[in-house]
């Protein structure tokens, strides 16, 4: 797990402001942000950050603050009660496991890292090389339906794995 | 907003999270994936939403429940492939005390290892109720063996929180009193020590249906005995070590078909456990995932009759296979990840063959790595762990560990080091985790202060 660095308004160093980043992407898509929205959303939430300046309390702190401005730049943007309703659901599930989610990633890598060679590749060729349902069922020998289902069951699989690991148990 | 509204936001929230990290981890840009609930396709009914969630749930359920959760490898839990940090292979901060002492230890304490004197000192145990694992050994001098009284079982089996228990030489190891472990509430994995696994002893086993994990150290079994297993449900890990055992055994063991991990460490004498029925037999498990075999004689075709999709295969002093069956291992089981060996003087020389040719993600070696697999093994970009057993740990193994530009984790076994021969690991990349055995607790700090904060120093002193 990479560590994070607290940023400071001086000296915010490329690679702490990358895992920062990382972060923010992950926790403002959890928000509900459209993908192609986010980029700009966590510049203006490191521009922000940085006019205002942080007081340097550990990565942690750091971490949560750059949540707090997220959010509220997300909630300046959804108009309906409704909608701000569900970012604020959303930020609970964010913090149904503590701090900046990256114990998760890092269970979640292993939990990829041993899956069988054929379900790796079934993930990596749906979501990293984008190969449609119709495409993957053909190249995997399943029905078109067959993808979707071991799709989900994959991912089934992957959130006990996470789970258990976090939990630090067999 | 309803409260089913607000379950279905908060499910669509959980769904995002997930795909957040696998783009994450496998590197691609955000976005709805194939077969995840996006934001926008949720039902304009949240009525509508609920029901289609439901029923969701109610067909998944279903087909789970026809096609049988273990059937189908995409579905199979991943974690039992992970080689680098397996469920089955826990590393555990003991603290130590004696029996006579437990009235004055914390009552705090999660992993404790009591040396007895007197069994009945385990009813100072009442009331460690975060005590999760807890190995017992007989102190110098004591008496090994007897019975636990009626008071001191109640304690042990009223631990609220203990999921391990590794037993003293020769303690519980008759039935009946077995039998009392079967009110521990979370009890999985058991250590048994001097026991001889008949179908009696096994029989008071499986009144204990949640164990996963049974080990058995320096007794005996017979495949009656392991037959009776069959009657675990949960039975995950099988340990057989210093176990007298013959190829009925092996047989027998070939019928749990709920196992994913066997270790067999033999005692060492030349019996033919592992025949070439016994490894096919050991096909016919549907999980089966890590076959480890120590002091093992095997039978000359036994290595290529193993399951061909095994993860971690350990091969240390087996007897009846040469050089050119362990180079076999390279092409009979090519998923191998991870690779435990140890190996005569005249087959040294396979060792970075079979580094070479597997995409191993952990290896285990005892003995100081020749030049040839230290060469290979810097070649292995897959490599995350590395575990030695050596005889001795020059500062130049740890020169070559900067090296392996992959590895995260090190395991080393032989002396503790100077401080100054760990601190250059801080400049590697990768590297997070440090388990050196048999590094007095007084010089830990030390040692660690060397690696610095990126990288966890671990010990076991004995």
């Amino acid at each position: 797990m990479a560590a994070m660095a607290p940023i400071s308004t001086n000296c915010p160093g490329p690679q702490a402001l990358a895992v920062y980043a990382a972060m923010l992407r992950r926790y403002l898509f959890v928000l509900g942000a459209r993908a192609d929205r986010i980029d700009d959303l966590v510049q203006e939430v490191f521009v922000l950050t940085l006019k205002k300046g942080i007081e340097d309390r550990g990565a942690p702190a750091v971490g949560a603050f750059l949540r707090g401005v997220a959010k509220n730049l997300l909630l300046r943007e959804r108009r309906s009660r409704t909608a701000r309703r569900e970012v604020e659901l959303a930020d609970e599930v964010w913090h149904e496991t503590d701090g900046d989610g990256d114990d998760r990633v890092e269970a979640l890598r292993r939990c990829v890292d041993a899956l069988p060679e054929r379900s790796r590749l079934l993930l990596q060729q749906t979501y990293a090389h984008g190969l449609g349902r119709d495409a993957a069922a053909h190249a995997f020998g399943l029905r078109v339906d067959g993808v979707k289902t071991a799709l989900r069951r994959l991912r089934d699989g992957l959130r006990e794995c996470v789970e258990r690991r976090l939990r630090g148990g067999a | 907003m309803s409260s089913m509204d607000r379950e279905v936001v908060r499910a669509a929230a959980r769904e995002r999270r997930l795909d957040a990290e696998l783009a994450e981890v496998l590197r691609v840009p955000l976005a709805s994936p194939v077969g995840s609930p996006g934001l926008g396709e949720r039902p304009r009914s949240s009525w509508l939403a609920a029901a289609v969630v439901l029923l969701g749930l109610g067909v998944a359920a279903g087909v789970a429940l026809l096609h049988g959760a273990g059937q189908d490898a995409m579905a199979q839990d991943p974690a039992w492939d992970d080689v680098v940090d397996p469920p089955y292979e826990r590393f555990e901060q003991w603290l130590d005390v004696d029996g006579a002492a437990l009235a004055s230890t914390a009552k705090d304490a999660d992993c404790l290892r009591v040396r007895l004197a007197d069994p009945a000192d385990l009813d100072r145990l009442a009331g460690f109720d975060r005590l999760r694992a807890l190995s017992l050994t007989w102190a110098d001098g004591a008496q090994k063996g007897g019975l636990l009284g009626e008071a001191t079982l109640r304690v042990l089996t009223s631990l609220p929180s203990l999921d391990k228990l590794y037993l003293a030489d020769g303690l519980l190891c008759d039935a009946g009193q077995l039998r009392a472990l079967r009110t521990a509430p979370r009890l999985r994995e058991l250590r048994l020590q001097g026991a001889a696994l008949d179908p009696a002893l096994a029989r008071a086993l499986v009144e204990l249906p949640r164990i996963a994990h049974l080990q058995l150290y320096d007794g005996t079994a017979t495949a009656e005995g392991i037959a009776v297993l069959e009657g675990l449900p949960e039975l995950t890990v099988l340990e057989l070590r210093s176990v007298d055992i013959d190829a009925g055994v092996v047989l027998a063991i070939g019928r749990l078909r709920t196992l994913r991990v066997i270790k067999l460490y033999g005692t060492g004498l030349a019996t033919p456990w592992l025949s070439d029925a016994g490894a096919r037999a050991f096909c016919e498990l549907p999980h089966l995932t890590a076959v480890w075999l120590r002091s093992v004689t095997l039978e000359a075709g036994a290595l290529a009759a193993l399951p061909k999709d095994l993860t971690w295969l350990g091969l240390e002093s087996v007897n009846g296979v040469d050089a050119d069956a362990l180079r076999g291992v390279a092409t009979q089981l090519p998923g191998l990840k991870g690779l435990t060996l140890r190996l005569s003087q005249d087959e040294i020389p396979v060792a970075a063959e079979l580094v070479r040719k597997l995409p191993l993600q952990r290896f285990r070696y005892s003995g100081n790595p020749s030049k040839a697999l230290w060469a290979a093994l810097a070649g292995k970009a897959s490599l995350r762990a590395l575990d030695l057993k050596l005889f001795s740990a020059p500062p130049s193994v740890l020169a070559h560990v900067l090296e392996l530009p992959a590895v995260e984790r090190l395991f080393v076994l032989g002396g503790p080091p100077a401080a100054s021969d760990l601190a250059p690991l801080r400049e590697h990349p990768r590297l997070r985790t440090v388990d050196w055995m048999l590094v007095p607790p007084g010089e830990l700090p030390d040692l660690g202060s060397a690696l610095g904060p990126g990288i966890r120093l671990r010990s076991v002193w004995p």
